[in-house]
């Protein structure tokens, strides 16, 4: 049994006893989760032919490793069920193992997102990035009678960290050899900057208030123009639909031009050793300006692969003649270049944990505009004297917010102290569980 | 009326040689099988040169025919039993074969007392004294496979020889599809769809309907399965213009009439079996191309 004696994600005993986590090269984070999974060692001479698989996988800063050094990507499409989330947590876990060996490191980051939380089968070796800006409510929902629950991040993940902006993420937090999951900053900071010293040119600006999606944009090239290169970087982004859509517009956000900077820093990324892997459930999903840079795809079990180069934006071949993939059992994919593909590409079965949904929510603490928190800072005052509840006790009426007091009022949720967080691990950092008013 | 192309009596003999020749085989006239000689057909088939097949499609429907062939020559068990092989022959033959044909053949009492090789057979005769020995009977049904099937085959490979896909091999596309392991006729999956549908509704007919509300939904599942090749106002006639010859023959519940499965035969003869044809021919017109492969073991390659 994968998951021994675990009732709620809180039952997680993070894996602190590895290699990596020690600072040793032995037992190493990859190794540690593909014994928990019972996951074979990774074998390279299964594949056929290696430019596709492990060409995809294996990373190299020569041409070392059956593609060109650097970097590599892919877009996955699978419909609801074919295993997309199971096959992103095995391909980050085997990006772990393969790509940290002597002479060669390399990070896994997940895209965070407020809705979903399938990366928590690897929980107890994640590193979460979160925001320094904002408050953060962690919540499990549960589907059975235990209903919803507020708890502390640090309980569930082996480590939370708070980054200031992409560049303090890359630098400081995170780390070769380990798994870590992201969530985007949705007020930008450091974002504009990024782009501003980057060599591309485009009418666009990120602010505080553009989708919190673009913030993806100013990481990826954040890590591609910025660094740090002494290790290479893989994003896995599920649902990449979401962070770079077909219909994306030329709206007040500069929604089109940052799909053309996504565009321009995806082809970038591999000469810095940047990968990206996205999924999707259609090819339809994401955008075509983007699609013509895919080296590697993948058509999951449940939807015909194409057989003709007319089906696929940006791809001059096909190398399938006949649909392989329509029938496919759960957990299998065909994996193609335009020259070759890899089939039945199989992965195993990452279990959950429980059946609860963690749910992290991020409230932005401190408006970005001095006249915004000037407001915020009257309206606070306008709700503590309209309210009878001292929700804001021991905190400035700056860094309470309405939501603050409605998940208090709720029942205690966690709100972390903004005093202790730094560019550091919160180990050490205060949860404070009363201070938002949880006693009421 | 069936006639043999090998009676050798009733040619006529144009030249001497030619006569000659048949009165030889006639002397030895027993040696011919009452049924197909698979034996003779496989050993001539496995020395086929090894060639590649380029248009595997074409081979396909090749191989469909000698047993469509041959399945004719063995006979039929009854009228019944021809009228189902009549339905899988418009569709091996692209239609080419005409649905009116069978018809005719299975309005015809001498054709059937030399198509059906069962005890049946008498009832097609008048005088049991006219029923051909099985021998000459098979040679009967020889002669309509030269004279009017293998002509509908070759028609229909003749439909199909250029729309049937070449699969040239080069370094990327090593694709070469064999003939034996693909299942739809011409290795068009449509046909086998409009095959299965076909046949469906042809069995219904045969059987019998439990109600008019049946042989009513019936109807609408005929026009789908003839792709509305069928006569727009059957149901019609069917259920109006002929009521009492419906609710008698067609609908079966609670008791079959007497003549109830010759009706439906016919019926299905006269109506359905040139739709059908008419449906077949106009589906390979259109239809897509599939290869299959051999379904081997194929090792999962975990990542």
């Amino acid at each position: 049994m994968t998951w021994k004696n675990i009732s709620t994600l809180t039952d997680l005993e993070p894996r602190t006893d590895t290699g990596t986590w020690l600072g040793t090269s032995r037992h190493t984070d990859a190794d540690s989760i593909r014994r928990h999974f019972s996951m074979p060692a990774y074998d390279e001479s299964v594949f056929d032919y290696p430019r596709v698989v492990p060409g995809c996988l294996k990373h190299a800063r020569d041409n070392s490793a059956h593609s060109a050094a650097g970097g590599t990507d892919f877009m996955a499409i699978g419909p609801p069920g074919a295993g997309k989330s199971t096959h992103a947590l095995e391909w980050s876990t085997r990006l772990l193992e393969v790509n940290n060996r002597p002479g060669m490191s390399e990070a896994v980051v997940w895209r965070g997102s407020t809705s979903r939380s399938e990366w928590v089968p690897l929980a107890p070796w994640a590193t979460v990035c979160l925001p320094a800006s904002c408050d953060v409510e962690a919540r499990l929902e549960s589907t059975n009678s235990a209903g919803s629950r507020s708890v502390a991040l640090e309980d569930v993940v082996r480590e939370v960290r708070y980054y200031e902006d992409p560049r303090d993420l890359f630098e400081n937090h995170v780390q070769p050899g380990k798994f870590h999951v992201v969530y985007p900053d949705p007020q930008m900071r450091g974002c504009q900057e990024v782009y501003e010293d980057c060599p591309y040119e485009y009418e666009l600006e990120f602010s505080d208030g553009d989708p919190v999606q673009h913030w993806w944009t100013a990481a990826v090239l954040a890590r591609v123009h910025s660094g740090p290169y002494h290790f290479f970087v893989s994003f896995i982004i599920d649902e990449i639909g979401d962070v770079i859509p077909q219909e994306a517009s030329k709206d007040a956000y500069s929604s089109y031009e940052k799909i053309l900077l996504f565009r321009d820093t995806y082809a970038d990324a591999r000469k810095f050793g940047v990968s990206v892997f996205g999924y999707g459930h259609s090819d339809v999903d994401f955008h075509e300006k983007v699609k013509r840079k895919v080296r590697w795809r993948i058509t999951m079990n449940g939807t015909a692969n194409p057989t003709r180069a007319s089906q696929v934006v940006g791809v001059g071949n096909v190398p399938m003649n006949t649909d392989l993939t329509s029938h496919l059992k759960t957990g299998k994919c065909v994996m193609w270049t335009e020259q070759r593909f890899c089939y039945p590409l199989a992965w195993g079965d990452i279990p959950k944990p429980t059946d609860e949904e963690l749910r992290v929510r991020l409230v932005p603490r401190v408006p970005k505009d001095p006249a915004d928190a000037d407001a915020a800072s009257r309206e606070d005052e306008r709700d503590a004297r309209s309210s009878s509840d001292d929700a804001g006790a021991g905190d400035g009426p700056a860094q309470a917010s309405l939501d603050d007091v409605e998940a208090a009022t709720d029942g205690g949720s966690v709100v972390a102290d903004r005093a202790d967080r730094s560019s550091s691990t919160s180990e050490g950092a205060t949860l404070d569980a009363t201070g938002g008013g949880g006693s009421s | 009326m069936i006639k043999s192309g090998f009676d050798v009596e009733d040619a006529p003999s144009e030249t001497d040689d030619v006569g000659a020749s048949s009165d030889t085989t006639t002397d030895t006239g027993a040696a011919r099988p009452a049924e197909f000689d698979r034996e003779a057909v496989d050993r001539l088939q496995r020395s086929l040169p090894e060639t590649t097949n380029l248009r595997p499609a074409i081979q396909k429907l090749t191989s469909d025919h000698v047993d469509l062939l041959g399945s004719f020559v063995d006979g039929f068990d009854s009228r019944r039993e021809f009228i189902r092989w009549g339905q899988r022959a418009v569709i091996l033959t692209l239609g080419e074969l005409s649905g009116e044909w069978v018809a005719d053949r299975a309005f015809a009492g001498l054709d059937l007392s030399v198509l059906v090789t069962s005890p049946a057979r008498e009832r097609w005769v008048d005088d049991v004294e006219e029923l051909q020995p099985p021998d000459r009977a098979a040679d009967m049904r020889r002669g309509v496979v030269a004279t009017d099937l293998t002509p509908a085959c070759s028609a229909a490979v003749r439909r199909l020889r250029w729309s049937a896909v070449e699969y040239v091999s080069d370094e990327d596309d090593t694709l070469q599809p064999d003939p034996d392991v693909q299942q739809h006729p011409g290795m068009r999956p449509s046909l086998t769809e409009v095959h299965e549908r076909q046949r469906w509704a042809l069995d219904r007919a045969l059987e019998g309907f439990d109600s008019l509300d049946a042989l009513s939904v019936w109807g609408q599942r005929l026009t789908e399965a003839s792709y509305a090749e069928v006569p727009d106002d059957l149901l019609t006639r069917v259920t109006v213009d002929e009521a009492e010859t419906s609710r008698r023959y067609l609908v079966v519940s609670p008791h079959d009439a007497d003549h109830g499965p010759f009706f439906r035969e016919s019926f299905a003869a006269e109506f359905l079996l040139p739709a059908f044809a008419r449906a077949a021919r106009k589906v390979a017109k259109r239809a897509g191309e599939l290869a299959e492969q051999e379904t081997t073991e194929t090792t999962d390659k975990r990542m």
